[in-house]
């Protein structure tokens, strides 16, 4: 397993061998499908500027520079996600940083895309971040890992301190929306898709032999059983949302 | 679906080597995409025993939990 120790998180799930020898680099549910969802559904048109904040390897900022010519930038907390990310998409602007602290001045982007990215960030910090950098009516377009059912899930540490993992900062669509909709964004949409996080349970299983293998490889210093019984308690989902900033 | 002296899978039916592609399984509500070996002529899938047995059957299982 690889271990980052940077920006004092000693173990990223995100950088283990698991996700890292996925050939596209892609590391989320419903690959970049959905991010052409997001993107067609907020009507964005080439030549405007987007940031992919948690981008990883930056395969959706490859996606969306090619495929929608958006001028598209990606910042990501992970050196060695971005390392990786510039050997596999040479043409694309990677830059090292966090969600919660975005080094751009106010409303400069007209598109924020965070997908699978938002649960590892502090969400108040990281909504105040977003809505202070885009233009007015500019989009926010995320992509998570939601509690389909919040109240079963037990309050506290899913996984001990210091591993980072999506499923540690996982919200209700209630608790989401409600923290959306404070900072001042209006919702424009929220659907659930679900689906991908089945598909992309199905290939850890094609790929791994049982949710369990896959645990062990993640977090082999955790007992597996333990980290499924309790990831699967409040029923994970994945959701879009976008928001526009009024 | 036979197998020929050299691990290479035929179809039985159309005798043609099997090749792999993207097939979509269906379970319950939920349909998935795999690449699994196939008949270029017919379509019929080639499903191995330890897929169906074991593989398959851990999905089954993890979606009944979820």
């Amino acid at each position: 397993m690889t271990i980052n120790t940077d920006n004092q998180l000693p173990i990223r799930v995100y950088e283990s061998e698991v996700f890292m020898k996925s050939s596209t680099g892609l590391i989320r549910p419903g690959g970049t499908e959905l991010t052409r969802r997001l993107v067609e559904f907020c009507g964005l048109q080439a030549g405007d500027r987007v940031l992919d904040v948690g981008c990883g390897t930056g395969a959706s900022v490859a996606c969306l520079q090619q495929e929608f010519g958006l001028q598209v930038q990606g910042i990501d907390p992970s050196a060695l996600l971005l390392e990786r990310g510039r050997g596999l998409y040479p043409e694309i602007t990677l830059q090292q940083g966090r969600g919660e602290e975005l080094p751009y001045s106010n409303q400069s982007w007209k598109g924020i895309l965070c997908e699978c990215s938002l649960s590892l960030m502090e969400l108040e910090i990281a909504l105040q971040e977003f809505y202070r950098v885009l233009y007015p009516g500019g989009w926010l377009m995320i992509a998570d890992i939601y509690w389909r059912q919040p109240h079963r899930q037990p309050p506290g540490q899913l996984f001990p301190v210091g591993q980072s993992c999506i499923l540690q900062g996982a919200r209700g669509r209630e608790e989401l929306l409600q923290h959306v909709q404070e900072q001042g964004f209006a919702l424009r949409l929220w659907q659930d898709c679900s689906q991908v996080l089945n598909q992309m349970v199905f290939d850890i299983i094609m790929q791994h032999g049982s949710l369990t293998a896959f645990w062990e490889k993640v977090l082999p210093a955790n007992d597996p059983h333990l980290c499924q019984q309790t990831a699967g308690r409040g029923k994970p989902g994945y959701y879009l949302l976008v928001a526009q900033k009024k | 679906m036979d197998n020929e002296s050299r691990g290479r899978l035929l179809c039985v039916k159309c005798q043609v080597s099997l090749e792999a592609g993207k097939v979509q399984i269906a379970y319950l509500s939920n349909t998935f995409s795999a690449e699994l070996q196939r008949c270029p002529v017919c379509g019929q899938v080639f499903i191995p025993e330890e897929l169906a047995l074991g593989r398959m059957a851990e999905v089954e299982k993890t979606l009944e939990d979820k």
